[in-house]
This record gives C-alpha cells, sequence and structure tokens, in this order.
C-alpha cells in the first residue's frame, strides 16, 4: 500500500526503475503523473480522490468486469473444449486402454483401436509438406521483404494473403481432380497417397510461414544490413549470413505455426490421400491421418469407436497445444533479444529526459540491460567475422560472389513468383470449369432430382446464414475482449494466461473443434444438427482471430488521443467507446470482414454440427448443408462433376469478395489516417 | 459505444429468431427422419414432394445408418433410413421395417481390363488381400489395386455381408468416401478394382466409362435383381418405433407409390411396390 502523503513520484526516478528491469511498464504509458489518480481505480476512490460520483463508478466497475468476462470466454473455451473432449475419450482409459491405443491395428468394425497408424500418416504427411513448403515460404518472404520492388511485392503479397483465404475444401478439390491424376501417370498407381497431400499441404502452409517470416524479417533494423553492404557483401550474403541469422527465433516461430497448421489441416488431406489406415508401403500409396480417420469415422461410429475418435481429438488438441506452447517459448527469448523497437523507444525517451548529446548515445547503442548488451555485442561480432570470412571465401572461391548473388536472387524471385503462379493456376482451374454452370438459375435455383442438378441456392442461403449467426455471437465478445486486454488489463500474468489460451484457441484443429461442437452444442445442449450448433462451433473458432485484429487495431489508435480525452475528464468507458472504438473502427472492420471470409470456407467444423441435407434454413434450429460441405459431396460422388466445380467457383469468388474487400478497408483506413 | 450501438439491433434480432426457432420446433406437423447418406437422396425429393402434397413439414438429416437407428430407437426422429439390416442389438428395440428400393452393387475395373467375370470366391480374396494380381483370376500379369468404401459406406456394409462373410478387408486398399470417387479411380487406373451401386455404372454426366463383372456368371442387370439372380444385392429400408402410424405412416407410403418410382431409379434403385405394412 502507497503511503499517500509520500511525496509524488520522480518522473525520471520512474523511469530510470522502467530501465532497470530493461522494459516499458505496458505498451500504454500513462503519464506518470496520472499514475496515482487513475479516476476510476478502487485506490483512487478510497483515497477520496472522488473524481467520478459513485453510479459513475459502479458503471465502470461493472463494465471492466464484463470485459473481462468477456476476455474470460477464450479460457474458459479452451479448458471446456479439453475437458469435454477429455471426458467422451475416457472410454479409451477404461475400456480400451492406453496399450491398445497406442496400438499399430485401426480396424474399428473388428474392435482393434490403435492410432500409431494414423499417428505416423499425420507425421509423414506434416513433415513431407514442410520440407516442401518451408524452403518456398522462407524463399517467398525473402523475395518480399529484401529483394522486391514496393509495386511487385503488393502484387506478390496479396497473391499470398488471397491464397490464406482459399478453402481447405476447395485445395483438396484441387489436389483430388487435377494433382490426383497427374501423379497417378507419374506413379503408377492410384495418385492417392502421401505424396500429393505434401504437394496440396505445401502449398497451403505456404501463407502463414510466409506472413510470420515477413514480420520477423522486418523487425531486423535497415542499420543491420547496411552495415553488411557497406563491408561489401552482396545481397545473397547479407540475407544469409546476416538477415536470416537474425531473423532465426522468428523463423522457427512462423514454421511451427505451419507445422500445426499443416497436422490440424482435414479437409484437403482427407481428400487426397487415399484413407488407408495403414503404415503406407511407398508414398503414393494410400495412407491415414488423425484428422482425416475422424472426419471419415464421425458421421457413423458410436460406443468405443466414437470414444476413440474423441482419443484421437485429445491427441491433437495436446500437439497443437505444445506447439504453441514452443512458439510462446521461443517469442520470449526473441523478445529479449531481437525486439528493436522497444529498445528504440527506450532510447528516445532517455534522450529526452537525459538530454545526452548524439554523440554519447551513439557510442552506447541500444539500452539494454548488461548480460543482453554482452550477448548483442557478441552477436554482432560474430555476424561482423562472419561476413569478412565470407567475403575473405568469396575472393578466392572459383565461382564470384555476384554470379553466386544473382542466381540466389533468381531463386528467390521464383519462390516468390511460384507462390502467385499457383494461386492464378487454381483460380484459373476452377473459373474455367466452373464458368459454363454459371448461371442465375444455378445461383438462385434449387437443386433437382437426385443427381444435384439444377442450383445450390439453399446451400449459399446455409453457408451465409450459419456465418452471419457465428459473427453475431463471437464479434461483441471478442471485441470487447479485446478492450479489456488492450485497455484494461495490466500486463502481467493474467493477460499473459488470457494471450496463452487465445493462442491455443486459434490452434485447434478446426476437425477437434467440429468434434467438440458436435459433443457439446449437438448432443449436450441438445441444439441438435443445426445453424445454432454449427455457429457456436464457428464463433470459437473465430473468436481468437477477431480478438487479436481487434486488439492491433485499438492498440494502433495513438495515445495522445486518449490523453486528450481524458484530459476533458472522460471516463475510461467514455474514452474507450467515443473515442477509441470509433478511430478503431475499420481495422475491426478489416478484420471482421477476414474472419467472415473464414468462415464461409470453413468445412471441417461444420461437417458434423450442421446436419448435410439440403434444407432452407428458416430458425436456427434448422439444420442445412452450406456450399463447402455441398463440394465435397459432389466431389466424392462425383455424379455431376459441373455443380462441383460451378460451387467451388462460386465459393471462390464470394471468399476473393471479402477478402478483397477487406484489403480495400485497410488500405482506405491507411489512406485516411495518412491523409491527416 | 457506435460499435455497440449498432451491434445491438442485430443481437436483439438474433435473440427473438432463437425464440421463434423454438416455437416452430415444439409446434405440431413435423416428421423427422434421419439416417443412411445412401436412402438421403431419396428421402430429400420425397419430402419435398410429400410436404407440398399434405403441408406436413418433414426434417430430412443423413449422418449414417446406424445413427438414424439409434435416433428413432430414443425417440428424437420418427423415421430411420437405413441401407441395412438391423443388427442383433437393434433388433430387440421394437422396430417395424419397411423395404423401399431394391440395391445391386456393380463390381467395376478399367475398360481396358479383359477379365470378364469373377466369382464371389476370388472376390473375397481380392478383398481380403489373398489374390494380388489380375493373372490368377485369368487376367494379365498386372498389380490388382484395390478400391474400397469407407465404413460409413451402406455400399460397404452389404458387400461384406455378402461377399466377405467375417473374412476381414485389406487394409491397406484405398478407402474412398464416395460412388464417384470409386468410378472415376476404377476408370482411369488400369489394374484397379471396385464396387458402386448398379444405377451409378452409367452416368451421363462424365465420359470416363467403367466395366461391370459378372459375378458368378451372372450379369447385374435389373431383371436379375428382381429376381435376385444376382447374388450382390440388398434392399433400402425405413424404420420406425412400433408399427408406423399418421404422418410417418402417410410418408412412407408416399414413398413406396408409384409416384416416388421414377426418383428411386434416378437414384440408381429398383423400386419395391407393397403398400403400407411393415415387412417384419
Amino acid at each position: 500500500m502507497d503511503d499517500p502523503a509520500s511525496a509524488p513520484p520522480n518522473v525520471l526516478e520512474d523511469v530510470r526503475r522502467a530501465q532497470g528491469t530493461g522494459r516499458v511498464p505496458g505498451d500504454l504509458v500513462k503519464p506518470p503523473h496520472l499514475q496515482d489518480i487513475s479516476p476510476n481505480s478502487r485506490k483512487a476512490y478510497k483515497r477520496g480522490l472522488k473524481l467520478v460520483d459513485r453510479r459513475t463508478y459502479a458503471k465502470e466497475r461493472a463494465l471492466e468486469w464484463l470485459f473481462f468476462a468477456c476476455a474470460f470466454v477464450a479460457v474458459v473455451a479452451v479448458f471446456l473444449i479439453f475437458a469435454f473432449t477429455i471426458y467422451r475419450a475416457a472410454p479409451v482409459l477404461t475400456e480400451i486402454g492406453l496399450g491398445e491405443f497406442f496400438g499399430l491395428d485401426w480396424a474399428p468394425s473388428e474392435g482393434s483401436y490403435g492410432i500409431v497408424a494414423l499417428l505416423l500418416g499425420s507425421l509423414l504427411v506434416t513433415a513431407g509438406s514442410l520440407a516442401l513448403g518451408v524452403p518456398l515460404a522462407i524463399g517467398c518472404a525473402v523475395y518480399l521483404v529484401e529483394i522486391a520492388s514496393k509495386r511487385v511485392s503488393r502484387v506478390v503479397s496479396t497473391a499470398v494473403d488471397l491464397l490464406a483465404g482459399v478453402p481447405s475444401v476447395i485445395f483438396g478439390f484441387f489436389g483430388l481432380v487435377l494433382l490426383r491424376p497427374l501423379i497417378a501417370d507419374l506413379t503408377g498407381g492410384m495418385g492417392f497417397g502421401a505424396l500429393t497431400a505434401w504437394l496440396v499441404l505445401a502449398i497451403m502452409i505456404v501463407p502463414t510461414i510466409t506472413t510470420l517470416t515477413m514480420d520477423a524479417l522486418r523487425s531486423i533494423p535497415m542499420g543491420v544490413r547496411e552495415a553488411s553492404y557497406s563491408m561489401g557483401a552482396t545481397k545473397w550474403q547479407t540475407i544469409y549470413k546476416v538477415v536470416l541469422p537474425a531473423a532465426k527465433l522468428g523463423i522457427v516461430n512462423a514454421v511451427v505455426l505451419g507445422m500445426g497448421r499443416a497436422i490440424g489441416e482435414t479437409m484437403a488431406v482427407l481428400m487426397v490421400v487415399g484413407n488407408a489406415p495403414v503404415v503406407p508401403e511407398s508414398i503414393s500409396s494410400p495412407v491415414s491421418t488423425l484428422t482425416s480417420q475422424i472426419a471419415l469415422d464421425m458421421g457413423y461410429s458410436s460406443g468405443l469407436h466414437r470414444a476413440a475418435l474423441f482419443g484421437m481429438g485429445v491427441v491433437l488438441f495436446v500437439i497443437s497445444a505444445s506447439l504453441v506452447g514452443i512458439v510462446r517459448l521461443v517469442s520470449r527469448e526473441r523478445e529479449e533479444r531481437v525486439d528493436s523497437r522497444e529498445a528504440e523507444r527506450e532510447r528516445e525517451k532517455r534522450e529526452r529526459l537525459a538530454k545526452a548529446t548524439p554523440v554519447e548515445l551513439a557510442t552506447e547503442g541500444p539500452d539494454l540491460s548488461p548480460s543482453q548488451l554482452a550477448r548483442e555485442v557478441e552477436i554482432q561480432e560474430n555476424s561482423r567475422k562472419r561476413i569478412k570470412r565470407h567475403l575473405q571465401n568469396g575472393s578466392s572461391a572459383k565461382v564470384s560472389k555476384n554470379v553466386t548473388n544473382a542466381t540466389m536472387v533468381a531463386i528467390f524471385k521464383f519462390a516468390g513468383w511460384f507462390a502467385t503462379a499457383v494461386l492464378a493456376i487454381i483460380i484459373a482451374f476452377v473459373a474455367w470449369n466452373g464458368l459454363p454452370v454459371m448461371s442465375l438459375d444455378f445461383i438462385f435455383g434449387w437443386p433437382e432430382g437426385v443427381n444435384a442438378e439444377g442450383g445450390i441456392f439453399p446451400t449459399i442461403v446455409s453457408s451465409l446464414y450459419v456465418t452471419v449467426l457465428a459473427m453475431l455471437i463471437c464479434a461483441p465478445i471478442a471485441i470487447l475482449a479485446a478492450v479489456y486486454l488492450a485497455e484494461y488489463a495490466k500486463q502481467g500474468r493474467r493477460v499473459a494466461f488470457i494471450r496463452y489460451a487465445a493462442d491455443t484457441l486459434s490452434s485447434v484443429p478446426s476437425i477437434v473443434m467440429g468434434l467438440f461442437g458436435f459433443a457439446l452444442f449437438v448432443e449436450a445442449f441438445g441444439f441438435g444438427l443445426s445453424m445454432l450448433s454449427a455457429a457456436l462451433a464457428l464463433a470459437l473458432m473465430m473468436l481468437p482471430i477477431v480478438m487479436r485484429t481487434t486488439e492491433e487495431a485499438i492498440r494502433a489508435v495513438p495515445r495522445y488521443i486518449r490523453w486528450g480525452a481524458y484530459g476533458l475528464g472522460a471516463t475510461k468507458w467514455q474514452v474507450v467507446s467515443r473515442v477509441v472504438l470509433p478511430s478503431a473502427f475499420p481495422r475491426i472492420a478489416t478484420g471482421i470482414v477476414l474472419a467472415i471470409g473464414r468462415a464461409v470456407g470453413e468445412t471441417a467444423v461444420v461437417l458434423y454440427t450442421m446436419g448435410q441435407a439440403i434444407n432452407l434454413p428458416v430458425t436456427p434450429l434448422d439444420s442445412g448443408r452450406p456450399m463447402t460441405i455441398h463440394l465435397y459431396l459432389l466431389a466424392n460422388d462425383g455424379i455431376n462433376m459441373q455443380a462441383a466445380y460451378g460451387t467451388a467457383l462460386l465459393l471462390m469468388l464470394m471468399i476473393l469478395a471479402f477478402n478483397l474487400f477487406a484489403r480495400y478497408l485497410s488500405s482506405k483506413s491507411a489512406r485516411k489516417a495518412g491523409g491527416k | 459505444m457506435a460499435l455497440l450501438k449498432r451491434a445491438l439491433p442485430l443481437l436483439g434480432a438474433m435473440a427473438l429468431a432463437l425464440a421463434l426457432g423454438a416455437c416452430t420446433a415444439s409446434e405440431g406437423g413435423t416428421l423427422t427422419v434421419a439416417g443412411s447418406t445412401t436412402v438421403l437422396p431419396i428421402a430429400e425429393i420425397a419430402a419435398e414432394d410429400f410436404e407440398e402434397e399434405s403441408g406436413v413439414h418433414v426434417l430430412v438429416s443423413g449422418l449414417g445408418s446406424s445413427a438414424g437407428i439409434e435416433a428413432v430407437i430414443n425417440g428424437t426422429a420418427d423415421v430411420a433410413t437405413s441401407s441395412r439390416d438391423l443388427t442383433q442389438a437393434e433388433a430387440k428395440e421394437g422396430l417395424s421395417q419397411y423395404a423401399v428400393a431394391h440395391d445391386g452393387i456393380a463390381v467395376i475395373v478399367n475398360d481396358a481390363n479383359p477379365v470378364d467375370g469373377i466369382s464371389l470366391d476370388e472376390l473375397r480374396d481380392i478383398y481380403a488381400g489373398k489374390i494380388e494380381n489380375w493373372s490368377e483370376v485369368g487376367g494379365p500379369d498386372l498389380a490388382i489395386q484395390v478400391v474400397n468404401r469407407d465404413e460409413a459406406s451402406g455400399t460397404r456394409e452389404a458387400f461384406r455381408a455378402i461377399v466377405m462373410r467375417g473374412t476381414p478387408f485389406d487394409r491397406t486398399a484405398a478407402v474412398l468416401p464416395g460412388t464417384g470417387q470409386v468410378r472415376d479411380v476404377v476408370a482411369r487406373t488400369p489394374g484397379a478394382i471396385g464396387y458402386i451401386s448398379i444405377g451409378f455404372v452409367e452416368n451421363r454426366f462424365t465420359s470416363a466409362t467403367v466395366k461391370t463383372l459378372d459375378v458368378d456368371g451372372v450379369e447385374p442387370t435389373e431383371a436379375n435383381l428382381e429376381s435376385s439372380a444376382y447374388p450382390l444385392s440388398r434392399d433400402l429400408y425405413f424404420f420406425t418405433k412400433g408399427p408406423a402410424e399418421g404422418e410417418a405412416k402417410a410418408f412412407i407410403d408416399y414413398v413406396r407409390s408409384s409416384a416416388m418410382d421414377e426418383t428411386i431409379r434416378d437414384a440408381g434403385y429398383v423400386p419395391v411396390g407393397k403398400g403400407g405394412e411393415a415387412d417384419g
């Protein structure tokens, strides 16, 4: 407890204390003179600083609790998913036994529930896709950040973003219809197997890894590169010897998250692996994975078989949660080492406060604790030595460094354009086959006959219905949760815990979310196979995404705007509701539109929560069949591939439209901010 | 605040919609039909036409035969659709059984495959993984690539019951979750063998063709199916808890009436006309 009579804290003292710990207290630094009289704090109120009346105080406190409750939804959700999936998987322990569960034989109809072959299948498929996808994605990121001109970079990065929006069922469809026959001709088999899955998944993980790697590369200060160039290093030498090593931890994060995406992917894998639950003879013979087997078996399983599927869900959950844990550990290390932005900020503040001369500052370097400083110096020494050594080698090598440079730059360029080309091929493929089907009758017509002729109107309505419902549930909670994290919460263990929960929630494989939705909403809550069940499951899926984008949007609102409002005597809630949220609105809207795009394209979550019958939903308790499932079923039954192509094209167009709209919104708000 | 104000009416609308939903669901005049995905197309079309004719709202969903039968037993659905017979445990629950269509399973191979016929025993050995080359059944020296269906499939269940008779399937075979995929893969792969409903062998939507094999010397034709000469045949059923009454009976009668014959043929099955009495 502070003594109210003590002298007001010295500004310099405060900052020095902050420097001692090597960090700035929170992102949103209040002016120090406000530190003690935050008008909404219990302390201020108790101390008799009656800046607000009792009612306002009560309201502020109640709102804060509401926001905290919203933020806590993520924690509750993760806990519920884990607990409920384990609860449904209990017979694995009591009746099947762990020994058998981790056996090799998966033959539910004969009473064997061993998942090791499936687990190996998952690992095989993931490993191969990483081997192909990681170099491509990193090459693409390096090209975008280090090499490409601004204009080219905009084209390629748009392509990467759009690639991220392509629904997995379209990737699966593409793999099934186009890649599989090619692989079949090449290998002489049927074309189902790990090899096909590798190609499809490698493309799917590129956007995730590229975007995160780009962030990591961008966080390396320009000076590091300039130092390297000034020593005569070529672009390639700078990239390979300086930039990539410095961004190493960020890239590791990107790869781990890409791995999570690959392991959790369901629909695309399901459509191309051939689903034989055995250790495969070769990479071109049928194999099965945890996710695809759950999706395949869930519909008809019962008893122990179903419990085993939930057990597989637990295994997947544990894998993805540990990957998130790894990322958090790596990030913590990384923040200590290369968060140059924070160092920059501290340096600025010191400059201001200590009124140091530029010369003094230049000799000092970033503000770090002695041990960190030592490490930093060591890193710099190493890279300097590396560059020197490399340059010496370069002069004696047979190949001139310029030739190597030109070759490597060309390779990066290829990686960047390859990702763009893949997007173009997928769009062209879907459009070429789908356009002939397109007509008003197809869009607004009802499916006719048993061969799925006619239109797909009910599926479009179902898709949009469930998406809107999911967003109505998810957006308010996510936005208020983000308000809590960005404006109210003290950075500490509680917030770290909520963030960890949100990260874990966003990493839950979609089929596990589907399993959970089925167990909780469909069965336990009795909502049945319905729009509501599917929307609730989707809302949980979207929650962390909207939360994160909203929090970023709120943090991007300049501090001085808040200070201005506080200066006019506004309460915290007034500041948040009248100042912060309206100015963050365009970016929040962008995040929501992107989330909508993802929800429309989601398949595995809704597969067993919505029902699959073609039905025009009216009430939230009606079942229906969204476009993604329609496409999946048409692709499987293949009775009328025309309708499948048409559905794929419409789905693709809708999602592209949402993504482009989101880009437009964000560029508009960026222009507006720039204009001021 | 602006945001919240915008969101509030939407939230209100949602709550209203929820309330309405609860009302509609509790109203009378609805019939819930659940079960087999095989029967789903028939049930959907029947539901639509029946709704138009009688005004009874029919909710159809397809999650597999077992789920449908379970739903009827515990009362969450009125009618179960199934592409298989009842298991012993299910038979004790007092369900009434109504056959709605005959279905034949055709064994298909690539057009280029010279083999024309196969015996049931050979077929079983192929699917058990004991016969691995076409030369063992009178064909060329070509590895057999076995295509199986997923376990949710009623076709697989029937194939297992009629052909495998207790011998386990070879688990290295590709498992494909749809008739179309089986047909497409067999049409493209020289050494492949698969099985699909007879109605899907000829398909006006694709140019890829497949060849059917005679089983035990019998060709898979509709006539051979009706006379039960073709060994790979099964029936599709509707089940109700106790004898069907009221709306459920009217619906089942409608499905078994001649009005549905064309739809059933379109779906690839052979209709049965037997009035509304339970078969057993």
